[in-house]
């Protein structure tokens, strides 16, 4: 592949960017995998029970992956393909400890793309590091962070779909929802590795397009493209080029910005200037052309002028709605922003809500549920002596058997909605201390009578079932 | 929803009693099948009639002979052949030459317990035969309604293996039954006794009943069967049954659902299992106890399921695990 160092629009130096990585594909993915790969195993052994912090510090960790393969790269741009083991080798290069603050709290600044050349590649530190990113400015980097997020986001859900349609139709079609938001089941896992993946696949364009960027600015600026030609040109540097232009170029990124000497200073002046004409002459810097091309100059009647004057309407009008639409669309992304964190945060509990809205618009694909088996009240006792003063034992049994099943649930008890009484006491025999048991037994007793019986129950012996007092009896026949 | 007049304890316990001596009489004889033999006596409670599937040799045809040695009454057993007539079931008229009229002959499906074994082996228009006459327990001939003589409980066996030269039964005679049943091999110690009971002095391959006493009269079986339909049922257990019935409509995997009729069975068996649990109610854990055997042949599984080697009762049970249960 030969690079061709010329002045490069910003768009221009992402389709470098995006060429590069497709050309070195391989390469780039194993070295993104070679850091991120053991990173992800022992991450796994520590937090295989917390996989949200494990998917979080991999997505930390993401300036850290890609110091490799842009390491990688700077090197095969100027013809030094690295192969694995010497890859393996420079680890400790590609890895200084200038790359801590990218993975630290520089992690979120949109520009990663674009200074993680200037950081790693030519290392300058604190206010120096910050003239020469202001010097080189940031390009479209913001815009290429953007849409690679983007294109991480579609490639997880492509493959999240992908998995899902390829379970034939037919069979039970697992909830989808538990692969982003609910940590701990299998499909979290699956959905997690697959956005890991859709990291890896974007990382080498991400990372070449970033670094694409970099050189075009920096062409741009320092006129490499001009400096190539007079290496060319030169004694010294007609051998260079006919080695390649390559080395050069890589001494030129590596040497940061200082303008390094040039074998100009042993010519004449007269030498000079005769080889500057003779380049100033070629193609590229004296080419004229001529273009002719229509262009509409407007109505030639005064009416139809004085027509078009009296439509313009009122600069200040212009700047009103100008400035009313720009703010209609900011509240409009940032209510669009807001509705999609509360719909995908768990913290939000946007999944119950979800679940919820479900039930309320009876859904058909869900299984049906009990609609009158609201969650047990916080102070339960309170609550179940409220029932028994208004004479409502049933209730006061109800709420006392769903306290009992929500506490088994809290001990790690997997009940599924379907379990029925003689399923929830065959299950606690194995996890209930006897006391515990006996009151469970009880109260599922007396509420299968009272229930679905239809058997006068006493208030007094539902009474007795309360937490404290049933603690009391238990502390009485201790005694 | 509860009944007027729910039976009193005694009566309760008499039926329990006897729905356990019958239990236990057919356990006897039949060995390593409790299973299946618990849900027929669950479908004699419930007055409905039951298919049993099981492969050749796996005790179908002496559960049904214990059971009706066990029940007294009179026992039928029709064998159905590709060539077997609606006639040969029902009856039809003859004429008789002396009196110059017609007499309508009887079939043997007048009888209290009916055997129809191998039922898929005669066609459509012979299995249609015992429509009426398990749905209306009334049979008609040459345009004449015969009422058949309470209990009246068929019990029909089919082989699931062999499929040629079988009439698979229709959804609408398949939703007559009230269960189906399937009758797995026994386990090794089980299967040990069969064979060291059966071939204990016998000579030939006769089916040995006589040891199963009588256990009740079909008068009584009447009785046991109205004190089970007169058992305490509450609108939230009903509406359990209503849930896991309509949720086979839309579950996925499912062509189609069960029917109504799927709802009343499945109330139905669940009173006849808290009646033989000894309840005066019926709870959840009966409903949950019968959804398999009422439902299973009154589901059908997609192509893809089949193909996947599902069963009704694989589906069945993620069904059951997640229709929420009652607890208000």
């Amino acid at each position: 592949m030969t690079i061709q160092a010329r002045p490069r629009s910003p768009w221009e130096s992402l389709d470098l960017g995006f060429a590069l990585a497709r050309a070195w594909f391989g390469r780039l993915w194993l070295c993104w995998w070679l850091t991120a790969g053991p990173v992800a195993l022992v991450a796994a052994l520590v937090l295989h029970r917390h996989p949200q912090l494990w998917l979080l510090l991999l997505w930390w960790c993401k300036p850290a992956f890609e110091a490799l393969p842009l390491y990688w790269l700077s090197r095969a741009v100027f013809g030094e393909q690295l192969a694995v083991a010497a890859t393996l080798r420079s680890l400790p290069r590609a890895l200084p400890p200038r790359l801590w603050p990218q993975c630290l709290w520089r992690r979120i600044a949109m520009h990663r793309a674009f200074s993680m050349p200037v950081t790693l590649l030519e290392a300058p530190r604190g206010r120096a590091r910050r003239q020469r990113l202001r010097r080189l400015g940031t390009g479209a980097s913001a815009w290429l962070t953007l849409v690679c997020a983007q294109l991480e986001g579609i490639f997880w859900l492509s493959g999240i779909l992908l998995l899902a349609f390829l379970i034939p139709a037919g069979l039970p079609m697992p909830d989808l929802t538990t692969a982003f938001v609910d940590a701990g089941p299998a499909s979290y896992w699956a959905g997690s590795l697959l956005l890991l993946v859709a990291m890896s696949v974007v990382a080498p364009c991400y990372v070449a397009a970033g670094f694409a960027l970099y050189l075009g600015r920096r062409t741009e600026l320092e006129a490499w493209d001009l400096e190539l030609v007079f290496r060319r040109r030169s004694p010294r540097g007609g051998r260079s080029a006919r080695a390649g232009a390559a080395p050069l170029l890589l001494a030129t990124v590596l040497a940061a910005a200082a303008p390094s000497p040039v074998a100009a200073a042993v010519m004449t002046p007269a030498e000079a200037k005769a080889r500057i004409e003779a380049v100033l002459a070629q193609p590229d810097f004296g080419d004229t052309r001529e273009v002719h091309v229509w262009v509409y100059v407007g109505a030639d009647s005064p009416s139809a002028a004085a027509a078009d004057d009296g439509a313009v309407l009122p600069a200040w009008l212009v700047q009103a709605l100008a400035s009313g639409a720009k703010w209609a669309l900011i509240g409009l992304a940032a209510g669009a922003l807001i509705a999609l964190a509360l719909r995908l945060l768990p913290i939000s509990g946007g999944a119950q809500r979800r679940r919820r809205r479900r039930r309320e618009a009876g859904a058909p694909a869900s299984p049906p549920r009990a609609g009158d088996a609201p969650t047990p009240p916080t102070d339960i006792a309170a609550a179940v002596r409220h029932a028994l003063a208004i004479g409502d034992v049933r209730g006061a049994l109800g709420l006392l058997y769903r306290e009992q099943v929500t506490q088994l649930r809290a001990t790690g008890l997997a009940l599924p909605d379907g379990a029925t009484e003689a399923q929830c006491l065959r299950a606690a025999r194995a996890r209930l201390q006897p006391q515990a048991l006996t009151r469970l037994t009880r109260v599922v007793t007396l509420w299968r009578a009272a229930a679905y019986g239809h058997q006068p129950v006493r208030p007094d012996s539902v009474a007795a079932l309360l937490p404290a007092e049933a603690k009391a009896c238990a502390h009485n026949d201790h005694g | 929803m509860s009944t007027a007049n729910p039976p009193s304890d005694e009566r309760l316990q008499d039926a329990r009693d006897a729905l356990g001596r019958i239990e236990r009489a057919v356990n006897r004889t039949v060995l390593g099948q409790r299973q299946v033999v618990r849900e027929v006596v669950v479908a004699l409670a419930a007055a409905g009639h039951v298919l049993l599937e099981g492969l050749p040799g796996m005790g179908k045809t002496l559960l049904v002979r214990a059971l009706a040695h066990a029940l007294g009454g009179r026992f039928a057993r029709v064998q159905f052949t590709p060539d077997l007539m609606p006639a040969d079931i029902t009856g039809h008229a003859i004429f008789d030459l002396q009196t110059e009229t017609f007499h309508i002959r009887r079939g043997p499906i007048f009888c209290n317990v009916l055997l129809g074994d191998e039922i898929n082996r005669a066609p459509a228009k012979t299995q249609a035969a015992m429509l009426e006459a398990m749905q209306e327990q009334q049979v008609t001939v040459e345009g004449q309604s015969l009422a058949l003589t309470p209990p009246f409980l068929v019990l029909a066996t089919q082989n699931p293996i062999e499929q040629e030269g079988t009439y698979p039964l229709p959804l609408a005679q398949l939703d007559r039954f009230l269960l189906k049943s399937y009758m797995d091999y026994p386990g090794a110690d089980d299967e040990l006794s069969v064979v060291r009971t059966v071939t204990a002095g016998a000579v030939g391959d006769t089916l040995d009943v006589s040891a199963v006493e009588q256990v009740l009269a079909p008068a009584q079986v009447l009785a046991l069967q109205a004190t089970a339909a007169a058992l305490t049922l509450d609108d939230a257990v009903l509406d359990y049954a209503l849930r896991l019935v309509r949720a086979t409509r839309d579950w996925p995997g499912l062509d189609s659902g069960a029917g109504t009729r799927a709802a009343v069975a499945l109330v139905r068996a669940a009173r006849g299992h808290a009646l033989l649990a000894g309840e005066a109610f019926v709870s959840p854990d009966d409903i949950k106890a019968m959804t398999p055997a009422v439902l299973r042949h009154r589901v059908r599984l997609g192509a893809e399921l089949e193909i996947e080697g599902y069963r009704p009762d694989d589906v069945l049970a993620e069904l059951l695990a997640a229709v929420a249960a009652p607890r208000a």
